[in-house]
């Protein structure tokens, strides 16, 4: 089995070349969740599959039928929390994870989600400028927040490497991380994320290519791209944040951004979720 | 535990804007000849067959160790299993390297060394790390990345030396983060550079600008301590004021130096440290005719032995910090004065830094004059200064050592 995850689309014909391989199969639509699971499921084991909706996730309909498919389902909007809540129940059974927009309504969506424990993500690396404010909240909420609640991605995985002392990429929190995961098209041109994916930027133009040295050279050079920073100087080479972020938010920005400070603030949070692990005495609380 | 710094050569393929073995002319000198470094296994065996509870430190130093090539470490290794069979567990090897030449070739026979921790040094600043001959900074710094992706891909630790010269001034939080994120996972040690006068006047500075500068980056370091696993010297200061229990010193504070240090040059001299072998004091004799016995036993080291007492009954009379320091490097006290018995100019450093950032900002009342007598055996482990910082994750966490012995944290 290869170890590298491939992230493609759901066509018979590419997923027919492609055998043995650890495969999230991206859909535009939630009915083809189940017939895409199926065929990746033919010769090739299935991580997920990435539904990259187009309607809002209030509206959605979610079958019984997802029950045994791994689901990372991209809304672009969350929508209304009461006809969410019609399929509550459902959505407790089934093995998903909800990524939400950067907006308002997705960080409260978000923020909802979790704390009726199904896993949810938010996408804030396509932002051009996220409230940082914001975030920040969601943030400390995921990390901090007393009440039970699934885990807030990417924050999770960020922290979870911070507390075990490793400063790694946390874009596969996200599906952004070429070390973890790379993009194939149709033709079976492969990319080292989905925006290049999209440019037609691609490091191998065939499925053959895949196992060579010229992709795995590929995924060394973007691994070390963050040196880059530190060569030029940059400022966020410079910046406290930099254990978290690596570097993540430095293109197209020509002076600091309050990106810095969130992850700092980021830092302060895990660092005191940590001293926060040991067991608590429950307070008896007044009654009116 | 023995500490050897070794240079077996001292050429260096960069030219580093303070550097005093560069100013030493190494060219004249040679890469120390294979005879002569088989002989040191045979002279670390017989020391450590001497001493049955003893160990070696062979710290690989230069000049740049990674000019030698693979095949003289390999040899080095042969030399070891050749001569110390029965010592062999005792001797642990280390490096300091620029990591310019770094390259896979070293990474196996690193291993078989027992090399899992590596030391190196940097410089963000412009135009103080160059490579010789175009004097390129770029170059030095695209191929010291390159060194750093190659041990981290090959899961060595490293950690990283800074040099604080009169260029750094201006900004310590820019190189304090620089630093701190270039090694995120090892250490960093800050040391203020301590050329000889006369020598790179445009570079050194004073003691009070080297407190100033740790200064502005203490309080940083101190409110998230944790994260930052081990910048030196706030985590030895810190350990060694707040630990009850015996605190490991850098080799300048030791005061213990004179029973742990010796020094091996390529021309197979002893000197003391390689501090006074860059310039050109405490020769020791050749490793044709001496042991290393004989070299701990020499009695130029004796006024080294004696400096703690002389120093505290003169100098240092009363000095709460002595705990702390031990008098300091003995050869800074020649820089400073002439003689090993002399103070450090970086004594005042070391004071002020205490009274004014230290203790202001941690909040720690420690009761200083509970050890104001010299006992050397209180410092027998000691560092190499020269040598980044070992693993962070071999030492207690900073708040275990501050658990035990805070007494009073900030109001």
């Amino acid at each position: 089995m290869h170890t590298t995850k491939l992230i493609c689309p759901n066509e018979p014909a590419l997923l027919d070349r492609l055998e043995k391989r650890n495969l999230c199969v991206r859909v535009s639509s939630p009915e083809a969740i189940v017939p895409a699971a199926n065929k990746a499921r033919e010769r090739n084991h299935l991580i997920c599959v990435i539904c990259d909706a187009e309607t809002s996730f209030d509206e959605m309909n979610v079958e019984e039928s997802w029950q045994d498919i791994p689901i990372a389902l991209i809304a672009p909007t969350f929508g209304k929390f009461r006809n969410v809540s019609r399929n509550l129940a459902l959505f407790k059974k089934l093995n998903l994870r909800v990524y939400l927009p950067c907006d308002e309504g997705g960080l409260v969506g978000a923020r909802l989600l979790a704390s009726l424990g199904i896993p949810t993500g938010i996408v804030f690396d396509k932002v051009p400028r996220p409230d940082w404010e914001a975030l920040a909240d969601l943030m400390t909420y995921a990390l901090l927040g007393m009440a039970a609640h699934a885990p807030i991605e990417p924050f999770q995985t960020m922290a979870d490497c911070c507390r075990q002392g490793r400063s790694e990429d946390w874009g596969r929190a996200i599906f952004d991380d070429p070390s973890s995961y790379l993009h194939i098209d149709a033709m079976g041109r492969t990319a080292l994320s989905r925006r290049e994916l999209i440019a037609g930027e691609f490091v191998a133009q065939d499925l053959s290519e895949l196992d060579t040295p010229v992709v795995a050279k590929a995924v060394a050079n973007r691994r070390d791209a963050w040196q880059k920073l530190f060569l030029d100087n940059h400022f966020c080479a410079r910046c406290g944040g930099w254990r978290l972020c690596r570097g993540r938010f430095a293109d197209g920005r020509d002076e600091p951004d309050d990106c810095g400070e969130f992850f700092q603030d980021m830092m302060d949070v895990i660092e005191q979720s940590c001293k926060n692990l040991g067991p608590q005495q429950p307070v008896e609380k007044w009654r009116p | 535990m023995a500490t050897i710094i070794f240079k077996p050569t001292e050429a260096c393929n960069a030219a580093c804007a303070y550097c005093e073995v560069d100013h030493k002319g190494w060219r004249a000198t040679k890469i120390m000849p294979a005879e002569t470094l088989e002989l040191l296994f045979v002279r670390i065996n017989e020391f450590l067959l001497e001493c049955s509870r003893e160990t070696v430190e062979l710290i690989w130093h230069g000049g740049e160790p990674l000019l030698l090539g693979e095949d003289y470490f390999s040899n080095a290794l042969s030399f070891q299993e050749k001569h110390c069979g029965a010592t062999s567990r005792r001797i642990r090897h280390r490096i300091q390297t620029n990591l310019t030449l770094f390259s896979p070739k070293f990474t196996d026979i690193f291993r078989r060394l027992g090399i899992t921790n590596i030391g190196t040094s940097y410089d963000p600043v412009e135009g103080v790390r160059l490579l010789k001959g175009k004097r390129d900074a770029n170059e030095y710094n695209r191929q010291f990345m390159q060194g750093v992706s190659l041990l981290e891909k090959e899961g060595f630790r490293w950690g990283l030396i800074y040099v604080v010269t009169k260029l750094s001034l201006d900004k310590p939080l820019d190189i304090f983060h620089f630093l701190t994120n270039l090694a995120c996972d090892g250490g960093v040690m800050f040391n203020p550079l301590t050329a000889a006068e006369g020598l790179y006047d445009h570079l050194t500075i004073t003691a009070e600008e080297f407190t100033e500068f740790l200064g502005a980056i203490f309080t940083v370091w101190w409110n998230c301590r944790e994260r930052y696993p081990r910048v030196e010297p706030f985590h030895s200061l810190t350990r060694a004021i707040a630990s009850e229990n015996h605190p490991v010193y850098f080799c300048a504070d030791s005061g213990n130096c004179a029973n742990t240090h010796i020094n091996l040059g390529p021309q197979g001299r002893w000197s003391h440290c390689g501090r006074s072998a860059d310039c050109g004091q405490l020769d020791y004799g050749s490793i044709f005719d001496r042991t290393i016995a004989d070299v701990f036993a020499d009695p130029k080291r004796d006024e080294l032995r004696r400096r703690g007492e002389i120093l505290l009954k003169g100098e240092c009379a009363g000095c709460k910090y002595w705990t702390i320091c031990h008098g300091g490097c003995p050869l800074d006290g020649w820089h400073n004065t002439g003689s090993f018995l002399g103070k450090t100019t970086w004594c005042h450093s070391k004071r002020e830094f205490i009274e004014r950032y230290f203790l202001p900002i941690t909040g720690i009342r420690a009761n200083f004059a509970q050890d104001d007598h010299y006992n050397p055996a209180i410092a027998a482990d000691s560092l190499s200064a020269n040598v980044a910082p070992p693993d962070p994750h071999a030492t207690p966490g900073m708040e275990k050592v501050l658990s035990r012995r805070l007494l009073k944290t900030p109001a």
